[in-house]
């Protein structure tokens, strides 16, 4: 058995978990900053990163204390060093390797999207050749994994993320920050009336870009306020969601019918989308060769067991740094060599 | 009592390590390299070469502030950690302080870092007390203030930037170590924090910035009375 101890703080949540052998989660602490930044609408890079030194400690006795393991019973430290926001990311990295060296552990480095899709093994196993939809509040591509801990970037988008473009349809609804819940919850009481472009469609290409649509929501709703008449806000959701969703759908198709995988993972924040996740798994049912495997709702945010899962993989195969290891804002995956 | 200690809190990075006030080894740079990379080799090559191991340390002292945001906190979580999980002593000395330690003098000392738009994180020392308490603040305010007393001053810390205005307002009163003088040497650090005592509880032990971020200023400022930092962070 081995047993991982993980690392996670790229943007405003600061986690430490333990987790065996990639899959079995002992504990997973994760303490969220969203209520301070719900004050300024959006993560405040320097305010983050206070808090992330105000927790680190919290979050960390709290995963030893709840997995019941002492640090003599760990085999080694898994930490996000990217992507993310660089002062956030440090506090992180700097606990990890101090624990690492306190305890005479490995690091092992971890690039913070390879989580978000490992985490699909609290589900179930990923079978490989696998293809992962990657969509969070940074990230939207689309990801084909030949093998274990082996990613190329088929597309990706061209401007907003996906979880990004939720987030600033909501700023327009005046709705807390990040509005990816609210509006998902909105969707189900509204109806899809309004037609909204979904980009890209014809394009021969895995790519996918959501700012059009964005505008398409500004105009519709600016447009109503010029005319004075009132929006049903949950019908604007509805079909705000439906587009994007549409968009996810289509790429979705084309990348299965081009790469025969035997497993679909759907991971990232955007990942909790309940109508999102209901889509691709009528989707799936056309590709019957194809598991559908979703990140359990609870593990689809930023958290440090996935962190962990993704760290199994590269402690299998001796992928450790030393204690100079820096952060990577900007980490990405390989893009598929055509 | 064995000592580690170590100051990020600026571009200059020293570790040292002692046994009660005396410096048995310092290791210092003052090149721009990344202490992300450069602080935990320093601390276990440092260890090592002293034939120590991390788990003989009794106390671990930190430069807490003020200073380079990201440089305080990479000290501090180092500092945090250890401390936490390996159950030894945790003692924050003001980086002030420790510059003003290392100079002798009975005048006024003043260790100055340079916060930009002719703002400074400063304090006045006196004999190793704080007189004006370590803030940040427009250096003309400094000056102001300094202006009441008719002592002796020696500047130190950044003093390159703001050379000319220090002579130009003190005249020969005014005394002045330059940057490369006034890097931490290791010393300093260990005298002020081995009069200290403990924090009690070290998740609350955090950098002393001085100084809140823009973003919260102008938050507060509209939002009067609204504050609930109890609020803001909480574990799901
Ligand atoms: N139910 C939901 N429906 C749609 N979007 C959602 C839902 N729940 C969360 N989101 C969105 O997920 C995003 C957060 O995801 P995540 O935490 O993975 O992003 P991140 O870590 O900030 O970015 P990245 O992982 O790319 O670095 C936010 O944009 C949020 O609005
Ligand atoms: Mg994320």
């Amino acid at each position: 058995m081995t047993k991982i101890i993980s690392f996670e703080s790229s943007a405003d949540e600061t986690s430490v978990a333990i987790v065996e052998d990639g899959c079995t989660i002992l504990s997973n602490a994760v303490a969220t900053q969203i209520n301070s930044h719900q004050r300024f609408g959006g993560i405040v890079p320097e305010v983050a990163s206070r808090h992330h030194i105000e927790w680190i400690t919290r979050v960390l006795d709290d995963a030893l204390q709840t997995a019941n393991i002492k640090p003599i019973e760990l085999d080694a430290v898994a930490v996000t060093y990217g992507p993310g926001l660089v002062g956030s990311l440090l506090v992180g990295l700097m606990g990890a390797k101090t624990f690492a060296l306190a305890h005479n552990l490995p690091i092992i480095p971890v690039n913070h999207l390879a989580g978000h899709i490992a985490a699909a093994n609290f589900n179930r196993p990923i079978i490989y050749p696998a293809l992962a939809l990657m969509v969070s509040g940074g990230h939207t591509e689309l990801v084909l994994m030949r093998e274990e801990n082996n990613f190329s970037v088929l597309g990706e988008t061209r401007d907003d993320a996906a979880g990004e473009s939720f987030d600033k349809v909501g700023r327009l609804l005046k709705l807390p920050y990040p509005a990816g819940k609210t509006i998902d919850d909105m969707a189900h009481l509204g109806q899809a009336t309004i037609k909204f472009p979904t980009a890209m469609a014809h394009e021969d290409n895995y790519d996918f870009s959501f700012s059009g649509l964005k505008s398409a929501v500004i105009n519709y709703v600016h447009h109503a306020e010029q005319k004075g008449e009132t929006i049903n806000r949950n019908d604007l959701a509805a079909s705000f969601q439906n587009a994007v969703i549409d968009a996810l759908l289509g790429r979705t198709r084309r990348a299965l019918q081009d790469f025969p995988v035997k497993s679909f993972v759907l991971a990232g924040g955007v990942a909790a989308n309940s109508q999102l996740r209901q889509a691709l798994a009528e989707l799936l049912e056309q590709f019957q060769n194809t598991q559908f495997i979703p990140v359990p709702q609870l593990y689809t945010g930023d958290n440090a067991a996935m962190v962990g899962a993704a760290g199994y993989w590269n402690y299998k195969k001796k992928k450790f740094a030393g204690l100079d290891l820096n952060t990577n804002p900007g980490l990405d995956f390989e893009l598929l060599e055509s | 009592m064995k000592i580690l200690a170590f100051d990020t809190s600026n571009q200059p990075l020293t570790v040292s390590l002692a046994e009660d006030n005396q410096v048995k080894r310092v290791f210092s740079t003052n090149e721009a390299r990344n202490h992300s990379i450069q602080l935990l080799p320093a601390i276990q090559e440092t260890i090592a070469a002293q034939n120590w191991t991390l788990t003989d340390i009794d106390r671990i002292i930190v430069a807490q502030g003020p200073g380079s945001f990201t440089g305080l906190r990479i000290g501090i979580t180092v500092a945090k950690v250890l401390a936490d999980t390996l159950k030894i002593d945790l003692v924050g000395v003001s980086s002030l302080a420790v510059l003003a330690e290392q100079v002798t003098s009975q005048g006024l000392i003043v260790p100055l870092f340079n916060a930009r738009n002719e703002n400074v994180f400063a304090g006045v020392y006196r004999e190793g007390n704080n007189i004006l308490a370590d803030a940040h603040q427009p250096i003309a305010n400094l000056f102001n203030w300094l202006q009441t007393y008719d002592e002796p001053i020696i500047f130190l810390g950044d003093t390159d930037v703001f050379s000319a205005l220090i002579t130009e307002t003190f005249g020969a009163r005014a005394h002045m170590l330059t940057p490369s003088e006034s890097l931490p040497d290791g010393q300093g650090i260990v005298s002020l924090g081995i009069q200290a005592s403990p924090v009690i509880n070290i998740a609350d032990f955090n950098p002393q910035y001085l100084r809140k971020t823009q973003a919260e200023l102008n938050w507060l400022a509209a939002h009067p009375g609204e504050d609930n930092p109890e609020n803001y962070v909480f574990e799901v």
